[in-house]
């Protein structure tokens, strides 16, 4: 049997690992080869993927990489998932972007910026595992401090929070969003 | 009465979640620009939604009102003459930051319900398959179960007592030491024990949540396993398995969080 290549090795624990794999858990399962190759070898495999445009590619996600169908395919792969999909409702999706861009927050800024009370959403959230405790801010009442989870990460597809679009790429502020707006309207000069 | 919920649902949270949402649709609606808002105008037609929910005689949140306070106050201080003091700022900003950022945070949320959802979507190698050797097949086989199962485990024991609302001023010692003792007897007689019979019905409230906490100090300990039956979600404990370490193994796992 021929010595298998880098990059076999890295496609095929990529391919057979069932959580994003970081760069530290790669290097660590091929201990002999030099670090600067790891990382090189990944990225010639996410360009390959993505220059073959074939129906998976490589994600970079959660602080790891991971293979992944493409979204269009979608009426087909999802055929074959029985679990249910995660839906969330505008309101959760609300409250759960508040607490992704001013994580780590409390409930009363989360309540105070969307103007209704967020509680059972909250809740909802934790349940889903999308938001966990992060600790309890030290001022009176010592209110629960709360932050995303990986799992958020993995599911939304972000490699970090920091990947979260600044409000400035989200599109200009005083122009009413898309399927808010039935009128025409010019956007902000 | 349900189909009195449906309308009050369907007011309060589907068009309009709360006095930001409301607010929100009166500026797109009456094409206004936020840091410029006719305070006047946007007030009355604030005022005018609530009385209309109110003579629907449909409930609305205090949130509402606080709202109308909060527009009412601004349009005073618009009529005052600026004092020329340092405070001079424009009141209607009052208004127009939390509008603002409430914009932002929309702007955000449709972002993120527009990303392509791991199992919507797009998907990647399923995560609950390897299959444990030697284990009945398919859904009849136990798993260990996690926190979340065990809190909600509790919590089912709990809400299935205490409907009444009894009180007992009768004070107790209760020491969740002495808890573990008794629970690591039953354990070492029988071998496993059904977590619901781990209750006594008759038991109160304290007591009920001291021999929670002593299971889990337990599991922390590795001086029992906690498994779920996979279909059933029945929870069942184990004694520790024969020669497990104490203090290293633990069969609780809280979910991985970075």
């Amino acid at each position: 049997m021929p010595q298998p290549t880098l990059k076999q090795i890295v496609e095929g624990v990529l391919f057979s690992a069932p959580h994003p794999l970081s760069m530290d858990k790669l290097r660590r399962l091929v201990p002999e080869t030099e670090k600067d190759r790891v990382a090189e070898t990944v990225r010639e495999l996410v360009d390959e993927y993505a220059s073959r445009d074939g129906g998976i590619f490589l994600a970079r996600v959660a602080g790891g990489y991971q293979f992944r169908t493409a979204a269009h395919l979608a009426p087909w792969t999802a055929k074959l998932r029985q679990t249910p999909s995660l839906k969330l409702s505008r309101a959760a999706l609300e409250t759960l972007a508040v607490i992704a861009y001013r994580q780590p927050v409390i409930r009363s800024e989360v309540e105070y910026l969307r103007g209704v009370d967020s509680g059972g959403i909250i809740r909802s959230l934790l349940d889903m595992r999308l938001i966990r405790v992060a600790g309890r801010k030290e001022i009176p009442g010592r209110p629960l401090i709360y932050a995303t989870t990986r799992h958020f990460l993995e599911l939304f597809g972000l490699n970090s929070v920091d990947d979260l679009p600044s409000p400035e790429e989200l599109g200009a502020l005083d122009a009413p969003s898309a399927d808010e707006s039935d009128q025409d309207k010019a956007p902000a000069p | 009465m349900n189909r009195l919920f449906g309308t009050r649902y369907a007011v309060k949270l589907d068009v309009f979640e709360g006095p930001m949402d409301l607010l929100v649709h009166l500026v797109i609606k009456n094409d206004m620009d936020i840091l410029d808002i006719p305070i006047a105008i946007i007030t009355e037609q604030y005022m005018a939604y609530l009385e209309m929910l109110q003579s629907l005689d449909i409930e609305f949140a205090g949130d509402f009102l606080l709202m109308a306070s909060t527009l009412t106050h601004i349009k005073s201080r618009m009529l005052l003459p600026p004092s020329g003091g340092e405070e001079d700022e424009d009141p209607r900003m009052e208004i127009a930051r939390p509008l603002l950022e409430y914009l932002r945070m929309k702007r955000a949320s449709e972002w993120l319900g527009n990303q392509e959802v791991l199992g919507t979507t797009t998907f990647a190698r399923q995560q609950e398959q390897a299959p444990v050797p030697e284990q009945p097949a398919g859904e009849d086989r136990p798993m260990e179960a996690d926190l979340m199962d065990l809190v909600n485990a509790f919590k089912e024991l709990m809400a299935g007592r205490y409907r009444d609302h009894a009180v007992d001023f009768s004070t107790e010692k209760l020491s969740v030491r002495q808890r573990i003792e008794e629970v690591a007897q039953r354990l070492a007689k029988k071998g496993s024990i059904l977590f619901t019979d781990l209750f006594h019905p008759k038991e109160s409230k304290a007591e009920l949540v001291v021999t929670f906490l002593a299971i889990l100090e337990m599991a922390k300990q590795g001086r029992l396993r906690i498994m779920q039956h996979v279909q059933s979600g029945i929870i069942r404990i184990f004694a520790p398995m024969p020669g497990s370490p104490a203090h290293e193994e633990t069969a609780l796992h809280a979910p991985a969080h970075p």
